[in-house]
C-alpha cells in the first residue's frame, strides 16, 4: 500500500464491458461470473505491458518490505510493547496487505471513483444493464495491489508459522479487511457526488485509514481508540492479530464482521443517493 | 552578400530499436539476447539555407523532419554527416548556438502555465543574458507587434490558444535570434488566429531579416510564409526548390469550372474528365499535356453557351500530397 | 526597431561563460528558481491540505514512541529523550515532505518531448532542474515545518533549541537537499534508458526511510546496520540535519565534519549526475519523424 495519488494507468482508456455486461443485475451466479470475467480481462490487459506490471508489483513488494523491516528492527530492540510482539505486527501486515491488495486488485477503480464521478465518467456505466457501483469498481485492476497480495501471503507463510487453524483465521481476517477497505474507499470517493472534486479529501481519508491500520492498535488510547472503531474503522483491521489470530475472540470477530457489513451497506446506500443526484443533473461538477 | 545560415551535408540518423517476439518466451529472450532493428530516420540529407530565407521543410509523418530539426538544434547527435548552423556545429556547441536561435514547438509550451507571460519573458531575459535596457525595448516592440499587451499579465492557462501562440512566438524572439525553427506553429488555431500568426512571421522574415525554418502540415502556412520548399520522405530529400517552381511543375493540371445554359449531358474528351456535374454546372479536370484548355473550351462552346467560367490550378495541397505519394517526376533535388 | 541580434551583442562571445560572466549565469539560475517559487505559490492550498497527512503521521509517531518509552521505562533511547525523538521525527518528516517529484517531472519532459525546449536554451539542464527543485522547496519547507513543528509542540512541548546552531543547521539542510537532488535527478535521467523510473525512485526513497534515519534515528539501530547506514550518503540527507536540530553533534568540530562529508558526497554525486546526463543526451530518441 502506498500513499494514494499517482495514476500510472491513466493512458489506458475507457472500459470495455464486452459479453459480461449483457445479463441483468442481482447477486448470484451471473454476477460472480461477470466479476470474474472482468478480473480476467483486467489482468490480461495488465499483462500486455508485462514489464510495467511486474515492476509495479515488485515496487509495492519492496515498499511493504521496508515497513516490515522497520518493525522487525523495532521489535528487536523492544520485544514487547503494549502487549504486542514481533509476530503480532507481522500478522498485522500480512492481513492488511492481503486485504488491501484483494480490495484494490478486484475493485481497481475504488481509487479513482471521485475523478470518474466529477468528470462525468459514470455515463458509460449508466447505459449498461449492470449495477453501476459494482461495474465501475471492477472495470479496472490496480497492478500494484497484486504486489500487496503477494507480499501479505509471503509474510504469512514464511514468517507467521502457519497452521491450518491460523491460515483459516488469516483468510477470514483478510477478507473482512478487504470489505472494510473497499467500503471505506467507496464512501470517501463518493463525496465527489456532493462536493465535486473530492480527490484530495478522499486521498487524505483513505491514506489515514491505511496508515492507522498498519500500527498496533494498543499504542492508541482514549478518544483516538474510540474513533478507530467508529468513524475511521482502522481499529477493526489493526486489532486482528490479537483479537482474531491470537485470541479468536468471538466478540471481536462479531464486531469486525458487523463493521464490515455496516460499512458495505453504507457505501452502497451513499453511492445510490449520490447517483440519484448525478442522474438528475444536480452535481456541482465540471463535466468534461 | 548573404551568408549561409544553415549548411547540411549528408546528415544521417539511424535509430536502434529493440524488437521482441510476443509472449513470455519472447520477453525472456529479449532480456538476455535483445534483437535490434535499425531504422534509418534520416538518410543523408544535404541542403543549404541562406540568411533571410523562409524555408518550408515538409513531409508526411515519419519522414524524418523532426529528427532533422532536432539535429540542427543540437538536441540529437547524428550518426554521420555534417551540419553548420550560424557557423556552429549544433550538437557540439549547443549552448553557444542557443543564444542565436529560437524555436517554437506547436504542441509543447515553453511558458509557465500559472504565471502571466510577462514573467516568462523576464525569465528569458536572464536565461539569454540580455541587458535590461535592451530587453525592455525589445519586449515592448514584440508586445506591440504581436498585440499581446491586453493579456500580458493574465496567467497563461487562462489564455485562448491563439493568444497563447502569439505569446509563445514572442517568447521565442525575445533574445533576437537570427534563425527561428517553427514546428507546427498554427496547429489547433482558428482561421483568424492562423492568419494573424502567419502575417507576423512573414513580417519578421521580410522586414527584419530573420531566417525562418518552418515545418507544418498546414499548406496555407507554407504558401503564405515560404519562398522555398524542401520535401522530405523516408529520410531523404525528394524536392528542393522554390515554391513557384513547385507550382509551375504541376501546372499540367487545370480545373475548369463552368456554368452553362443547359445541362452538360455526356461530355467525352481525351485528356479531360468531369469531376463534378450538377444541374447546369460542371467541373472539369484537364491534363494540359494531352489537350489544350482552348480545345476543351471550343468543344464545349460548340454545344452550349457559357454563363460563367473559372479556370484554376490544383490546390497546393494536392500537389504536395502527390509528391509525398509518388516522388517527383524528373527529379527535384538540387 | 531591429531584431538582428548580431549587432547588439558584445564580442568576443562570452555569453554562457562562468569564467567571464559569472553574474549573468547566477542571475539565470536564480531567475529560474524565482519563477518556480512564484509558480508554486498557486499550489499553496494544496500543500497545506497534504499537510493533513503530516498531522496524522506525527500523531501516530507520538502515540508509538510515548508507548515505547513508558513500556521500556527508559529515559533515553539511543541517546534520545522522548522530546528529542519527537522533534527529530518532526524534522525528518518535514524535510522529506518537501522533496519535489523530480523523477516524475523529468520523465514527463523526456517522454513528451518537452525536453526539446530545455535543450534549445543556453543553460545546463541539470542546473536548470536544480533551480526548479530549490524553487519549489522554498515554498514547501515553511509549510511543513509549521505543521510538523506544531504537532511536535502539542505533543511534547518546546525543544530547547540553541540559536547558535542555526547557520550550521541551515547549511546542513541545504546540502542535504542538494544530495537528495543529485540522487533523485540521476534516477530521473534514467528515463533516457528505461520506460519506468518510478520503481527505482521508490527503492531509493524506501532506502532513505530506513538507512536515512527517517523512521528511527540511526542511533537506535543495532551496530552492524548502523555502520552500513553511516557509510552510505543517505544518512546525510535526513539524519544528519535532524540530529543536529535536536542538539546532538552540535559541537563546532562535529558540525564541520558533517558539512564536510555532505559537501564531499555532493561533489562526487554531482559529477556522476553530469556524466550520466551527457551520456543520456546523446541517446535521445525522438518520437515521430
Amino acid at each position: 500500500m502506498s500513499r494514494v495519488g499517482s495514476d500510472r494507468n491513466s493512458r489506458r482508456g475507457a472500459p470495455s464491458p464486452g459479453d459480461a455486461g449483457r445479463r441483468r443485475g442481482g447477486l448470484g451466479g451471473p454476477t460472480v461470473r461477470f466479476v470474474l470475467a472482468y478480473l480476467r480481462a483486467n489482468l490480461a490487459m495488465e499483462m500486455e505491458y508485462r514489464a510495467a506490471f511486474l515492476t509495479q508489483v515488485l515496487s509495492m513488494f519492496i515498499n511493504d518490505g521496508m515497513w516490515v523491516a522497520f518493525w522487525v528492527l523495532y521489535f528487536t530492540r523492544f520485544p514487547v510493547v503494549a502487549g504486542w510482539g514481533r509476530t503480532d505486527v507481522l500478522a498485522l501486515w500480512a492481513i492488511t496487505a492481503t486485504g488491501y491488495g484483494m480490495a484494490v486488485g478486484l475493485f481497481g477503480n475504488a481509487l479513482r471513483l471521485s475523478r470518474i464521478i466529477y468528470t462525468g465518467g459514470l455515463d458509460v456505466y449508466l447505459t449498461q444493464p449492470k449495477n453501476v457501483l459494482l461495474h465501475v469498481l471492477v472495470s479496472r485492476t490496480q497492478a500494484s495491489a497484486w504486489g500487496d497480495v503477494l507480499f501479505g501471503l509471503v509474510v504469512f507463510v514464511w514468517l507467521c508459522d502457519p497452521t491450518w487453524a491460523s491460515t483459516g483465521l488469516f483468510l477470514l481476517g483478510s477478507l473482512l479487511a478487504a470489505v472494510i477497505i473497499a467500503a471505506f474507499f467507496t464512501l470517501a470517493q463518493s463525496l465527489a457526488f456532493f462536493i465535486g472534486n473530492a480527490d484530495t479529501a478522499a486521498d487524505q481519508l483513505v491514506n489515514a485509514l491505511i496508515h492507522f491500520a498498519t500500527y498496533p492498535t494498543d499504542i492508541f488510547r482514549g478518544l483516538t481508540k474510540v474513533l478507530l472503531f467508529t468513524a475511521l474503522p482502522a481499529g477493526f483491521i489493526s486489532y486482528m492479530p490479537v483479537g482474531l489470530m491470537r485470541e479468536a475472540d468471538p466478540i471481536f470477530i462479531a464486531g469486525a464482521t458487523g463493521a464490515a457489513a455496516t460499512l458495505a451497506t453504507a457505501a452502497i446506500l451513499v453511492f445510490r443517493a449520490g447517483l440519484r443526484r448525478y442522474e438528475s443533473g444536480n452535481l456541482i461538477t465540471t463535466r468534461l | 552578400m548573404p551568408s549561409s545560415a544553415v549548411v547540411v551535408r549528408g546528415l544521417t540518423k539511424a535509430f536502434r530499436v529493440k524488437t521482441r517476439a510476443a509472449g513470455l518466451g519472447g520477453a525472456a529472450r529479449a532480456l538476455f539476447h535483445p534483437d535490434y532493428q535499425e531504422t534509418l530516420a534520416v538518410a543523408g540529407v544535404t541542403f543549404t539555407v541562406e540568411e533571410g530565407e523562409a524555408l518550408a521543410f515538409i513531409g508526411p509523418n515519419g519522414a524524418g523532419k523532426s529528427t532533422t530539426i532536432k539535429m540542427l538544434t543540437g538536441i540529437l547527435h547524428p550518426t554521420s554527416g555534417e551540419a553548420s548552423v550560424l557557423g556552429r556545429t549544433p550538437w557540439r556547441q549547443r549552448e553557444k548556438l542557443a543564444f542565436d536561435i529560437g524555436s517554437v514547438f506547436g504542441q509543447k509550451s515553453q511558458l509557465w502555465l500559472h504565471l502571466p507571460p510577462s514573467d516568462s519573458f523576464d525569465l528569458l531575459a536572464h536565461i539569454y543574458e540580455i541587458p535590461a535596457a535592451e530587453f525592455a525595448s525589445r519586449r515592448n516592440h514584440l508586445v506591440e507587434l504581436f498585440e499581446i499587451g491586453p493579456f500580458l499579465r493574465t496567467p497563461v492557462r487562462k489564455l485562448s490558444l491563439g493568444q497563447r501562440m502569439r505569446c509563445e512566438i514572442a517568447a521565442a524572439l525575445i533574445h533576437g535570434p537570427r534563425l527561428i525553427f517553427l514546428d507546427e506553429p498554427t496547429i489547433g488555431l482558428d482561421i483568424v488566429a492562423r492568419q494573424t500568426i502567419r502575417d507576423l512571421i512573414r513580417r519578421l522574415n521580410r522586414e527584419e531579416g530573420v531566417t525562418v525554418f518552418l515545418t507544418s502540415h498546414d499548406v496555407g502556412d507554407v504558401e503564405r510564409l515560404c519562398r522555398r520548399v524542401v520535401v522530405v520522405n523516408h529520410g531523404r530529400i525528394i524536392y528542393d526548390d522554390s515554391l513557384n517552381a513547385l507550382k509551375r511543375r504541376y501546372h499540367r493540371t487545370k480545373y475548369l469550372d463552368l456554368l452553362l445554359d443547359s445541362p452538360a449531358g455526356e461530355f467525352a474528351c481525351a485528356g479531360a474528365r468531369v469531376v463534378k456535374a450538377k444541374g447546369y454546372g460542371v467541373k472539369l479536370e484537364i491534363d494540359t499535356e494531352r489537350v489544350r484548355v482552348d480545345q476543351v473550351l471550343s468543344r464545349i462552346l460548340a454545344e452550349h453557351r457559357v454563363l460563367d467560367i473559372n479556370i484554376g490550378d490544383p490546390p497546393l495541397e494536392e500537389v504536395i500530397a502527390e509528391i509525398y505519394a509518388r516522388g517527383v517526376e524528373g527529379g527535384g533535388s538540387s | 526597431m531591429n531584431l538582428r541580434g548580431r549587432d547588439l551583442h558584445p564580442s568576443p562571445d562570452h555569453r554562457g561563460s562562468w569564467l567571464f560572466r559569472p553574474g549573468a549565469q547566477l542571475a539565470k539560475y536564480s531567475a529560474v528558481a524565482g519563477v518556480t517559487t512564484r509558480s508554486n505559490m498557486a499550489y499553496l492550498a494544496d500543500f497545506f491540505l497534504r499537510g493533513i497527512f503530516l498531522v496524522i503521521v506525527m500523531f501516530v509517531f507520538f502515540q508509538l514512541w510515548r508507548t515505547t518509552y513508558s513500556a521500556t521505562g527508559e529515559d533515553k533511547i539511543g541517546g534520545f529523550s522522548l522530546r528529542e525523538m519527537i522533534w527529530y521525527l518532526a524534522m525528518t518528516e518535514a524535510l522529506i515532505g518537501c522533496f519535489p517529484r523530480l523523477t516524475v517531472v523529468i520523465d514527463e519532459q523526456v517522454k513528451s518531448g518537452q525536453l526539446a525546449y530545455y535543450l534549445c536554451r543556453p543553460y545546463s539542464y541539470p542546473l536548470y532542474l536544480l533551480s526548479t527543485y530549490f524553487g519549489e522547496i522554498v515554498v514547501r519547507l515553511p509549510v511543513n515545518l509549521l505543521i510538523a513543528g506544531g504537532m511536535a509542540f502539542l505533543s511534547v512541548g518546546p525543544l530547547p533549541f540553541r540559536p547558535e546552531t542555526i547557520p550550521g543547521l541551515a547549511l546542513a539542510i541545504t546540502l542535504g537537499f542538494g544530495l537528495n537532488f543529485t540522487i533523485a535527478a540521476a534516477i530521473g535521467l534514467l528515463a533516457f534508458w528505461f520506460e519506468d523510473t518510478g520503481s527505482f525512485y521508490l527503492l531509493y526513497s524506501r532506502l532513505l526511510m530506513i538507512f536515512g534515519g527517517m523512521l528511527i534515528p540511526l542511533d537506535v539501530f543495532p551496530t552492524a546496520i548502523r555502520r552500513i547506514a553511516l557509510a552510505l550518503p543517505t544518512n546525510l540527507i535526513l539524519y544528519g540535519p535532524a540530529r543536529l536540530f535536536v542538539g546532538h553533534g552540535a559541537g563546532a568540530a562535529e558540525i564541520w565534519r558533517l558539512l564536510g562529508r555532505q559537501a564531499l558526497w555532493l561533489g562526487l554525486l554531482w559529477l556522476g549526475l553530469v556524466g550520466l546526463y551527457r551520456l543520456g543526451v546523446k541517446r535521445v530518441n525522438v518520437q515521430g519523424g
